[in-house]
């Protein structure tokens, strides 16, 4: 599902000096799998994620996700790579402030065509049933805790069932026992077969992954299966 | 993007933002609004001067014999019903009709009741015979007809004199105001071959009643026209040319053959008299040059509201940056992006237009009923000064979205660019 390798990515820093961030980065890993990558603060982490999903798009080697190259896609062909097939979930949840969580959740539908609006919503209620939260639709982020929100932009992820999920520090601002939750509802989704990639600082949720990867010198290697 | 979705994203940006989309909605309201206020005026005062002030109609052109001119000396120049023959064998013309004056003086003396008023006055005027198939639109040709020497010569008078005399002449003496149909059956006496400047006149002098059959914008404007056979009559009766015309009109199929025919005519070595035409113009030309300055300063300020909407764009795409980050992350195109933006500015513009186009209704309406209200009347003072036809409220929203457009490109450029990495991360 994932195949990645020789990764390279750098970036110039305002002294004019080059810096390395990945430096031959390799990755593996299929359906049904749970990969956590750990690392030091600026190891390049979520730079990784954002390549893997097609928001960043200067880097050298090969990268391949759900099958297809990315190298050789354009804006439009990855673009639609995130619509249909890549799910991001950040740290921050980032949802739309006017919207409400049915909508945050139908908003990928606002940039594909031929889905019909009644499908729409009821692919965004089942997104919503699937992380817990039927009854809370027209709430707003606003009146949704930490754990909702976080649980809102997981169910926008979702909406366009992607086989690939990638979630950059998913429980960074949520508390142990709402992290618990969304641990759990990620064991459910890798059930299905869905391939989840989280880039994490927290133990609990390396441990609760089958595979960590640390990220170090922009080298990705294995660091095997910890229990917290 | 689907046309509901955009329209969703939109709204919603829009009203999160209520006081910066009103900031650009006004500005693009003002200068919309002056522009259509300015346009409607020029274009409503340029009717008036064209229908009413100056009523050239585009298809007639009148041919007169020359001033000067050899043949004339030589006895050519004769504007007789061989000429007039001619003139209607002329490629696009499709109906003449010959003028003559009568050729001696002619003073009309009223002393009596004047439609419940005491009224002494009199003047001397001019006396124009036409064929009735020139006024046939206006006027009943059964009743303008030569009656004979006995009976009182039939009459009409020019709607612009009308006009003239009931909103200047008629207020300043106290005398009542006049509709056309009063004026129908009004006899006054005229004597022909009579003057009050020259004071002696050749051949006799002939008294007779001219009766108001009609009015019409085709009538001489100071003075009487009559049928042709009655001035041909009358000059016949005064020893004067009797044969000859002072002008011919030539109707045209389509007012597209005026030059065309015009220099046919000249070819032939008739001339064109065309002051009404030339004064029309000029008229027309001075409020266009008026409505040219006033619309270009509402250019002007609809190229404020361009650069405002680029200012208020920008700040909201500013302060957007990670939501439209978020819409690239779900599956959102560079141009998708850039066409959010473009519409957000698209529809600022469109309400600012559509807030301007009302505006300048609004403010033709006060402005009518203010000059209705507080301005004296004068001669063809208009009941609207404004002129709305579709293409100028079509063309202010038009302008509107344009200038909101010209805004947003570069403000859609940048948010297209965001880098949906750098927004996100953290």
């Amino acid at each position: 599902m994932i195949h990645v390798r020789g990764l390279r990515k750098d970036y110039l820093e305002g002294n004019g000096e080059r810096v390395k961030v990945l430096d031959g980065v390799d990755l593996e890993a299929g359906a049904g799998e749970f990969v956590a990558i750990v690392g030091a603060s600026g190891s390049g982490k979520s730079t990784l994620l954002h390549i893997l999903g097609g928001l960043d798009t200067d880097w050298e080697g090969e990268v391949r996700v759900a099958e297809q190259n990315l190298r050789g896609l354009s804006d439009a062909g990855l673009s639609r790579l995130r619509n249909e097939q890549v799910g991001f979930v950040f740290q921050s949840f980032h949802l739309v402030p006017g919207l409400s969580a049915l909508e945050n959740v139908r908003l990928p539908a606002h940039f594909r065509a031929g889905m019909s609006v009644k499908e729409e919503e009821t692919r965004a209620r089942e997104a919503l049933s699937r992380v817990g939260l039927a009854g809370k639709e027209a709430r707003p982020p606003s009146r949704l805790s930490g754990g909702e929100r976080q649980r809102v932009s997981i169910a926008r992820a979702l909406f366009c069932r992607p086989r690939v999920l990638l979630c950059d520090e998913p429980t960074g601002n949520l508390d142990p026992q709402t992290a618990e939750g969304i641990i759990s509802l990620f064991h459910s989704l890798v059930a299905d077969g869905l391939t989840l990639l989280v880039v994490t600082h927290e133990d609990r949720l390396r441990a609760a992954a089958g595979r960590a990867l640390r990220l170090t010198d922009g080298v990705l290697k294995e660091e095997g299966v910890v229990r917290a | 993007m689907r046309w509901g979705a955009l329209r969703h994203l939109v709204r919603l940006s829009i009203a999160r933002d209520p006081r910066g989309s009103l900031s650009s909605i006004f500005g693009v309201a003002m200068g919309v609004g002056t522009l259509v206020f300015f346009v409607a005026l020029g274009s409503g005062i340029g009717n008036v001067v064209r229908e009413q002030v100056f009523p050239v109609e585009a298809r007639l052109i009148q041919v007169v014999p020359p001033t000067v001119s050899v043949g004339a000396l030589l006895g050519g120049g004769r504007l007789d019903d061989a000429a007039v023959e001619q003139l209607a064998g002329l490629p696009g013309v499709v109906a003449t009709h010959r003028h003559m004056d009568v050729r001696v003086p002619s003073v009309i003396g009223f002393n009596g009741d004047f439609f419940g008023r005491q009224l002494r006055m009199g003047a001397e005027v001019a006396v124009e015979g036409v064929e009735p198939g020139l006024l046939a639109a206006h006027v009943d040709p059964a009743r303008f007809v030569d009656a004979g020497p006995e009976a009182p010569m039939a009459g009409v008078a020019s709607t612009r004199l009308l006009e003239i005399y009931n909103r200047s002449f008629a207020p300043s003496r106290g005398l009542p105001q006049l509709s056309g149909r009063m004026l129908e059956g009004f006899t006054v006496p005229i004597e022909i071959n009579r003057s009050w400047v020259s004071g002696r006149t050749e051949g006799p002098m002939i008294p007779a009643r001219v009766e108001v059959v009609g009015l019409s914008p085709r009538a001489m404007l100071a003075g009487v026209t009559v049928p042709l056979e009655t001035a041909r009559r009358l000059n016949a009766q005064a020893g004067a040319d009797a044969e000859t015309y002072t002008a011919v009109t030539l109707e045209l199929e389509t007012p597209s053959q005026v030059p065309t025919v015009s220099r046919q005519v000249e070819a032939m070595g008739w001339e064109i008299d065309d002051q009404d035409r030339e004064l029309a113009r000029t008229a027309g030309a001075a409020v266009l040059l008026t409505t040219s300055v006033l619309a270009f300063l509402s250019l002007l300020i609809c190229l404020l509201a361009a650069v405002n909407i680029a200012h208020a764009l920008s700040a909201s795409v500013r302060a957007r940056e990670k939501e439209l980050g978020v819409y690239r992350a779900v599956g959102a195109t560079r141009a998708a992006v850039k066409q959010l933006v473009m519409a957000e500015g698209a529809t600022l513009g469109l309400l600012g237009g559509a807030a301007g186009v009302a505006t300048a209704f609004l403010f033709a309406a006060l402005t009518d009923l203010a000059v209705a209200r507080w301005v004296p009347d004068f001669p063809f003072k208009p009941q609207t000064a404004f002129a709305f036809p579709w293409w100028l409220w079509a063309g202010g929203i038009g302008l509107g979205v344009l200038a909101a457009l010209v805004g947003s490109f570069g403000p859609a450029r940048r948010a297209a660019a965001t880098d949906p990495a750098r927004v996100l991360a953290g």
